[in-house]
């Protein structure tokens, strides 16, 4: 991800310099943009202006002083008369001085007439100004323009020479005024005034987006970092979805095993320090430029790791990478205020694949995942070809699903005592497409956290409610995993299909007790809602689980359904009893009803009664079956 | 309204740049007409009217004399109050004064936004003052004035 970043920022850079350097040329370029303008006013419109009147009259004097002599013709007040009435033609507020020079054997200048509004020189005064122009008159026997010095007033001179018998014998001066350089300076600077304004602006701009750029990206740190671990959330996974794609990335689900079983032993301080000491030893095991790591649930990480999926070592790295990370969390217990703790973590892999989203990696690492806890945790699993059977089984759900090939069996839950059927639970199958059923155990774990899963869950609530509609006294008791409760979707649909609380009120939502619920404040405000759309609610395989009767009691549930595991051997295990009867017993002092399941023999159903417990179920008693042979029968 | 200011700031500065400058030159100038005039390379005892004062602030070699018949030279700017000064040899800086004053042996002046020298010859002779060749060039006649 810093790479990313540093390329994003190396991405900007360029347009940074372009942007610098257009404004530095920008800066550079001014004064000889105002150079060539000035020069260009200078020679198409200053000089022309006055030149070509200029140069009739300095004709008109080399042919008159040709036959008197240029000195003796300014004597002649008759002419300079006549030659300042011509000139006042000419000469407008740019000029600020014109005369007429004469240059005598001597070397001295004099002037022979001065036509200027103010500092009028006589005739014959010296001229003794440092002018080396007029040396390059005398020299070069052509016209000269050259610029003044700002100090003397004066902006440009023109200077024309008086030749007689092509010696240069006299000049027509012509001094123009600064005010127009200063005008055209005016203009021009309004114009750096401008540029000086929009590069500012853009410079602004350029601070303004790098500061903005700057927050951006501490604000998107803050954004993709989960603040107890410091990793990677699920919101980056999702918005950097395109660089996993770009790349080979083998996935990897890590989960901290019993981590629910810490939470409630230790309390919520103790499980984060393991969940940050966990992301520690497992981000010391990976690259931080290559490798990612999210997390992606309560204590579920999401691991990306950068291969050569072509590679003919790739499966036995990853592998043993994959227990590297098992053995880093697992070789130092973890100590927190004195209570030492021996972590370990199960891992599903999923290898690259070609043609393969990240959603399903994810899923073939979850089932992974899943199989590396049925096989006693603490261990790595990699999605291989007996989980991709299970994988084509989530085809054939789907393919159910859309052929409502889902229907549910019902199993009666009897009061032992009178004998008569209290309830239904209701019983997913999947009748596939060559008429085959398919029982829960074969296709749950393969569309767990899936959105098949969720699919499947609207169907079963579909299937109950029609049965409760057609059904008018009957009573159904429907399973629910945490994350369906979770899920707002699914809760939104039993809302949406429950037409009256009258219809609610038959219907039992049995809760799979498990590690999935992750907090119970939040699980509770689900349950509430169930609550307010009318149903009851009741706790399955009550003691399988790592219950806290105190959340249990929170719930507070019609019913505790007693795990199978405990009722089968109720016969023969005084373990199991001891475990009934507890359960029985502060059933009964908070005065909810017990149930228990898996019944499947006489005895059983003796020790049952003789526990005290009321309602059961069991092959024993009933077996399951679709509502129309339930009837028949 | 940083703007306005800043602006306000660059013109004087730019101003009072220019005419420092422009004072200093024309110091210098008159120091080494001084010079030339007096014949002293240094320590040259200067009576100057008030507008000329600051030709002291650059000049190394004109010190200021308060009175006119202690100085070496007068510089003159503006038309004297004092008529024995008029009797010494005297600069001046404006030509109508080269007119007016028939001691006044040379002239450095602004004339059409430049900067001219004039050396008087028969003035020069009656104090029997020597030229430099190199200033030769800018000596002109009384009766041409």
């Amino acid at each position: 991800m810093r790479r990313k970043e540093r390329k994003l920022l190396f991405d900007y850079l360029p347009v940074f310099l372009i942007l610098l350097s257009i404004l530095l040329s920008i800066y550079f370029m001014v004064p000889k943009v105002q150079e060539i303008i000035e020069n260009s006013i200078i020679k198409n419109a200053i000089v022309p202006s006055v030149s070509k009147g200029l140069d009739k009259i300095i004709l008109q004097i080399e042919k008159d002083a040709s036959r008197v002599g240029l000195k003796e013709l300014f004597k002649n007040k008759k002419f300079t008369s006549w030659l300042e009435d011509k000139i006042s033609i000419f000469i407008n507020d740019d000029v600020k001085y014109a005369y007429i020079l004469y240059f005598d054997k001597d070397g001295k200048i004099r002037y022979l007439a001065d036509f200027s509004k103010e500092d009028r020189a006589r005739y014959w005064q010296t001229f003794n100004a440092f002018d080396s122009a007029i040396e390059k008159v005398l020299k070069e026997k052509k016209a000269v323009v050259i610029k003044q010095s700002d100090y003397t007033g004066i902006w440009l001179t023109l200077i024309k020479p008086i030749k007689i018998d092509n010696q240069v014998k006299g000049a027509f001066v012509i001094d123009f005024s600064i005010n127009k350089l200063q005008e055209i300076q005016s203009i021009l600077n309004r114009i750096k005034e401008f540029i000086l304004a929009v590069s500012v602006f853009i410079l602004l701009s350029i601070f303004v987006s790098v500061y903005q750029f700057i927050r951006y990206k501490k604000n998107l740190k803050k954004m993709y970092i989960d603040p107890l671990t410091q990793v990677y959330n699920r919101l980056f996974m999702y918005d950097n979805m395109d660089l996993l794609k770009k790349n080979y990335y083998t996935t990897f689900i890590i989960d901290i095993d019993f981590f629910k079983r810490i939470n409630d032993t230790y309390g919520h301080d103790v499980g984060d320090y393991v969940l940050k000491e966990v992301a520690e030893r497992l981000k010391r095991c990976i690259r931080e430029d290559e490798d990612i790591l999210v997390r992606y649930g309560g204590e579920e990480f999401l691991l990306f790791i950068k291969s050569n999926p072509h590679s003919e070592e790739y499966r036995y790295n990853i592998v043993q990478l994959a227990n590297r990370l098992r053995t880093e969390v697992s070789k130092n217990v973890i100590t927190y205020n004195n209570i030492k703790m021996k972590v370990t973590i199960s891992i599903g892999v999923a290898l690259c694949r070609e043609n393969t989203d990240i959603d399903q990696m994810i899923k073939l690492a979850d089932m992974a995942l899943y199989r590396a806890k049925q096989n006693g945790r603490n261990r790595v699993e990699v999605y291989d070809k007996g989980l991709e059977a299970n994988d084509k089984g989530i085809a054939i759900i789907k393919e159910a699903i859309d052929k409502n090939g889902i229907v549910c069996w019902f199993q009666p839950i009897y009061n032992l005592k009178t004998g008569k059927a209290v309830r239904y639970e209701s019983l997913v199958r999947i009748v596939a497409e060559d008429g085959k059923l398919i029982y829960p155990h074969q296709f749950l774990n393969a569309i767990r956290r899936t959105y098949v899963h969720v699919d499947l869950t609207k169907k079963v609530i579909e299937f109950n409610i029609r049965t409760l509609l057609d059904n008018p006294k009957m009573r159904i008791s429907m399973n629910l995993s945490a994350l369906d409760i979770y899920n707002d979707d699914i809760i939104d649909y039993l809302d949406f299909l429950i037409i009256n609380k009258k219809l609610a009120s038959r219907l039992t939502i049995e809760i799979l007790e498990s590690e999935d619920i992750e907090d119970y404040e939040f699980f509770k405000e689900k349950i509430m809602r169930i609550k307010e759309i009318g149903c009851s609610i009741g706790i399955d395989d009550f003691g399988a689980g790592y219950s806290n009767f105190a959340h249990i009691v929170e719930l507070n549930p019609e019913f505790l359904k007693i795990d199978g595991s405990l009722i089968k051997d109720i016969d023969i295990n005084k373990r199991s009893i001891a475990i009934v009867k507890a359960i029985k017993h502060f059933a009964d002092e908070l005065g909810i009803n017990v149930i228990a399941e898996y019944i499947h023999s006489e005895y059983i159903l003796r020790k049952v009664l003789e526990v005290g417990i009321t309602y059961g179920q069991g092959y024993y008693l009933k077996e399951p079956l679709p509502l129309r042979k339930r009837k028949s029968a | 309204m940083l703007r306005q200011v800043t602006i306000f700031l660059l013109i004087c500065f730019s101003v009072a740049f220019s005419e420092e400058a422009v004072k200093k030159i024309e110091s210098m100038i008159i120091s080494r007409i001084s010079s030339v005039v007096t014949g002293k390379q240094y320590r040259i005892k200067t009576y100057a009217t008030d507008n000329m004062k600051y030709i002291f602030k650059y000049s190394k070699i004109l010190i200021p004399s308060y009175e006119c018949d202690k100085a070496d030279i007068v510089i003159a700017g503006e038309q004297l109050k004092n008529k024995d000064c008029e009797k010494k040899v005297m600069i001046v800086t404006k030509y109508y004064l080269l007119r007016n004053y028939k001691n006044a042996v040379a002239a450095f002046y602004w004339y059409k936004g430049r900067p001219n020298i004039l050396f008087i010859k028969e003035r020069l002779e009656r104090f029997g003052i020597n030229l430099p060749e190199k200033y030769k060039k800018y000596t002109d006649s009384e009766k041409d004035l």
